[in-house]
């Protein structure tokens, strides 16, 4: 039976997987409330929280990559790891750009994730074999950029972003559109979309980790014939704007262009609480976006506040469709 | 001078200090009376704390308290001043071995809001700028940045990044937004070497890729040459081989010191005035003549209360081993007030006490050194290494200190707790400690009784 390595970040390709003759599945978590949990977990993120307690308690034998592109997921790993060892690889993902040595380092981390592959039942990857693969998926993003929405569950992204892009293409209202950014969705966030669309917007960005923003970038046939390994890491790395990056200023840009390409009127930062990256991005997120922004912390919920959330959001999407008297 | 050691209120101090001048102390510069720190320069808790009453602590107490002061009198001398950020005891080592550099942690405003007891509204200035309390302490140190009325701006920022906590992660990255430019470089996540991979082996006895060690040292070459490009002056290997001398010369002092300290009986020197002295580690306070001055100081009159017999506490009172710095500084006082006493201690900066190594190239040992950092490695190792520090000291208890907002503290507070439960049998407690305790008080203290009297229970049991 083929062997399934689930992951949940955009810097773990897919296609790397895959070329080990591995089947690659992006997590989507349940909620920790409703899992076992690990004790006393104040101030964890709950979407890292629910990312490992839903690898702790799965009984399907899969390996696990996590990565350090937070500190909360790092030390989730190593949460993991007290109990299953073997099965959790942690990539270290660099957070420096713009130096030669964070590329070299992540593509050695690719390397030593292959030979992790390798050790858990996986094949050596082979050139054609990944160029093969890289091929398929990125026709399948292609496709999802061009909004036709996946057929199959995708492992090349958020499976709960392309859930959200089969609303955004179902939804045909004509009312203020509006952008999501922040934290990986899970199940349960899907409730902000239909939120919207109760409330007369719609979604015109998912900039939410793990869907369109981060989707790896369109290929170079050429260069995936010459060097696809080359290839892959200038597509990842090199191509995908994320909240961890120093400097930070590439994806401020990224989603300026956004907002003004898709004419988006608003954007929802969507936070899991304890989630200090993008709870810190926001002021600068406010600065550079060109557009209102509406954090909303995802775990508030949980707490009666589902009714604040939709209230707020309601509030906003009602004051973006009366344009500002002049 | 062989008086009993005491720990006194400040009033008590002001007394101690007339005494101490009657006698002939003598006192470098910043010397003074104490209570002009908290009357002049607003630092409020020292009216809650107990001091120890040594003439070597009063000076400890005005090496601290005077750093402020020293880095206007630096930038007004025209020296250039190096803001280093997270790790803890690796940029300013290179700093100061350049002429006319000081290199000092804004990070250190993660006190300010204590020792002012919040007069100084740090906390409330970063809320409005965005960093609010689901942050760590640390965040205050923004709002020093910006407000300017603290440390003054250094002239350059440099700032590891990697595995680092996300709290600073992200606030270095708003203070760069903020009009302070950071210059960054990168610590990845310490992992085991694979099977026939090339491994070193660090200061603190882990081992670590030598690929791993190559990449920090590459970005150390890179602050190298920013700190050469910045300050005209050439810091080259025979340079870096000095200042590294005069910082292993520091943690000498230190382990000597924390030797003494921690396994005389009873306790020469309390737990407050040793994390402080802990601290001096990672920048010399702004300045290494004096911070050797005041290890040396402190290491001799360790020794005279040992062979005095003399010291704090009872013999024999139980032993804490304390994880992390409390964002209080009240809670170190605390402990003792409820029957402990210190024995091992991993105030995050652990690998700025062990001895940088001198027989390899300069960068590369202060990459080894960098990668040695607790919180760069697994929980896992960070609670190995305190189990065994745990179980040398004859700890019979553990305290890990909670620091609000942490992002590390939510899993750490459990593994820890978990392999010292495991490992040791020993009871642990999970305490959080904010910046000022006094609301708390009474749950802080009812939790330390608690544990003495269950670490009491097992000596009996
Ligand atoms: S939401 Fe934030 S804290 Fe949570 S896993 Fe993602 S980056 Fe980390
Ligand atoms: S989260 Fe911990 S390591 Fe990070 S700045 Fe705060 S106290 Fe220091």
């Amino acid at each position: 039976m083929v062997k399934t390595v689930a992951y949940c970040h955009p810097l773990v390709p897919c296609e790397w997987i895959e070329s080990h003759g591995l089947r690659s599945r992006w997590i989507v978590p349940r909620d920790a409330e409703a899992s076992a949990g690990a004790g006393s977990l104040t101030g964890m993120c709950p979407y890292a929280r629910a990312v490992v307690d839903s690898l702790a308690s799965s009984d399907e034998p899969s390996l696990a990559v996590l990565t350090t592109a937070c500190d909360q997921m790092r030390r989730g790993a190593g949460l993991l790891a007290e109990d299953r060892p073997d099965d959790v690889f942690l990539l270290h993902v660099p957070k420096t750009r713009g130096t030669p040595g964070s590329r070299a380092y992540y593509g050695d981390e690719l390397r030593r994730l292959g030979r992790w592959l390798v050790a858990g039942g996986g094949n050596a990857s082979t050139a054609d074999r990944l160029a093969e693969i890289m091929a398929r998926r990125a026709a399948a993003r292609d496709a999802f950029r061009r909004g036709e929405t996946p057929v199959e569950t995708p492992s090349w992204c958020n499976p709960i972003a392309a859930a959200l892009a089969a609303e955004m293409n179902a939804n045909d209202s004509q009312g203020a559109a509006l952008g999501l950014v922040g934290g990986p969705l899970r199940q349960r966030d899907l409730a902000v979309a239909r939120w919207i669309r109760a409330a007369g917007g719609r979604i015109a960005l998912d900039a939410t980790c793990g869907g369109y923003r981060t989707l790896a970038g369109p290929i170079d046939p050429a260069a995936v014939a010459r060097d696809p390994f080359e290839e892959l890491v200038r597509i990842y790395f090199d191509h995908i704007p994320t909240i961890f990056e120093r400097p930070g200023d590439r994806l401020y840009a990224w989603l300026a262009g956004q907002v003004a390409a898709r004419q988006v009127r608003g954007l929802l930062c969507l936070r899991h609480v304890w989630c200090d990256l993008w709870h810190a991005a926001l002021p600068r997120l406010k600065e550079t976006a060109g557009v209102p922004i509406l954090e909303l912390d995802l775990g508030d919920e949980d707490h009666g506040g589902e009714s604040r959330l939709r209230g707020r959001l309601e509030a906003m999407i009602e004051s973006l469709s009366h344009p500002e008297p002049r | 001078m062989t008086d009993p050691a005491e720990k006194i209120t400040l009033d008590e101090w002001d007394h101690r200090y007339r005494e101490l001048c009657c006698r002939g102390l003598r006192e470098p510069d910043y010397g003074g009376s104490l209570r002009r720190h908290a009357e002049a320069g607003g630092d409020r808790r020292l009216l809650r704390l107990r001091m120890d009453n040594s003439a070597a602590a009063l000076r400890l107490w005005n090496l601290l308290l005077s750093e402020e002061d020293r880095l206007h009198r630096a930038r007004a001398e025209g020296k250039y001043l190096v803001g280093a950020m997270k790790d803890l005891g690796t940029v300013p080592v290179m700093a100061y071995a350049l002429d006319n550099t000081i290199a000092f942690y804004p990070d250190g405003a993660w006190w300010t809001p204590c020792l002012m007891e919040h007069s100084e509204g740090l906390l409330a200035l970063a809320d409005r700028l965005g960093v609010d309390d689901s942050f760590c302490p640390v965040r205050a140190m923004v709002a020093a940045l910006v407000d300017q009325k603290h440390f003054p701006v250094p002239d350059t920022l440099v700032c590891s990044v990697g595995a680092t906590c996300d709290d600073m992660a992200a606030i270095a990255q708003r203070i760069d937004e903020l009009g302070f430019p950071v210059f960054w470089w990168e610590i990845p996540h310490r992992r085991a070497a694979e099977p026939d991979e090339p491994a070193v082996e660090l200061p603190d006895g882990f081992r670590a890729p030598a690929a791993q060690v190559e990449f920090v040292a590459g970005g150390l070459d890179r602050v190298r040459r920013h700190l050469e490009a910045e300050t005209g002056q050439s810091l080259d290997d025979a340079r870096l081989a000095a200042g590294i001398g005069r910082a292993n010369h520091v943690r000498r002092l230190l382990a000597r010191l924390r030797h003494f300290a921690y396994l005389g009986d009873p306790s020469p020197m309390p737990a407050l005035e040793m994390m402080i002295a802990e601290i001096l580690s990672i920048h010399f306070c702004s300045n290494w003549t004096e911070t050797v001055a005041v290890l040396e100081d402190l290491l001799a009159e360790v020794r005279r209360r040992l062979v005095a017999g003399g010291g704090h506490g009872a013999p024999g009172t139980i032993r804490i081993y304390w994880v992390n710095p409390p964002a209080d500084l009240r809670a170190m006082n605390l402990l003792e007030e409820c029957g402990g006493r210190i024995c091992g201690t991993d105030y995050m900066i652990a690998h700025a006490l062990d001895p940088i190594p001198e027989d390899v190239p300069p960068l590369e040992a202060l990459a080894r050194a960098a990668l040695a950092d607790p919180l760069v490695g697994s929980t896992a190792d960070r609670a190995a290494r305190i189990c065994r520090e745990a179980e040398a000291s004859e700890a019979e208890a553990v305290v890990v200190s909670r620091i609000p907002g942490a992002s590390h503290c939510a899993s750490e507070a459990l593994l820890v707790g978990q392999n010292v439960g495991r490992r040791l049998g020993l009871p642990v407690l999970d305490l959080e400690v904010p910046p000022v305790l006094d609301a708390m008080e009474p749950t802080v203290r009812a939790r330390l009784e608690a544990l003495v009297e269950t670490a009491v229970n097992r000596r009996h049991a």
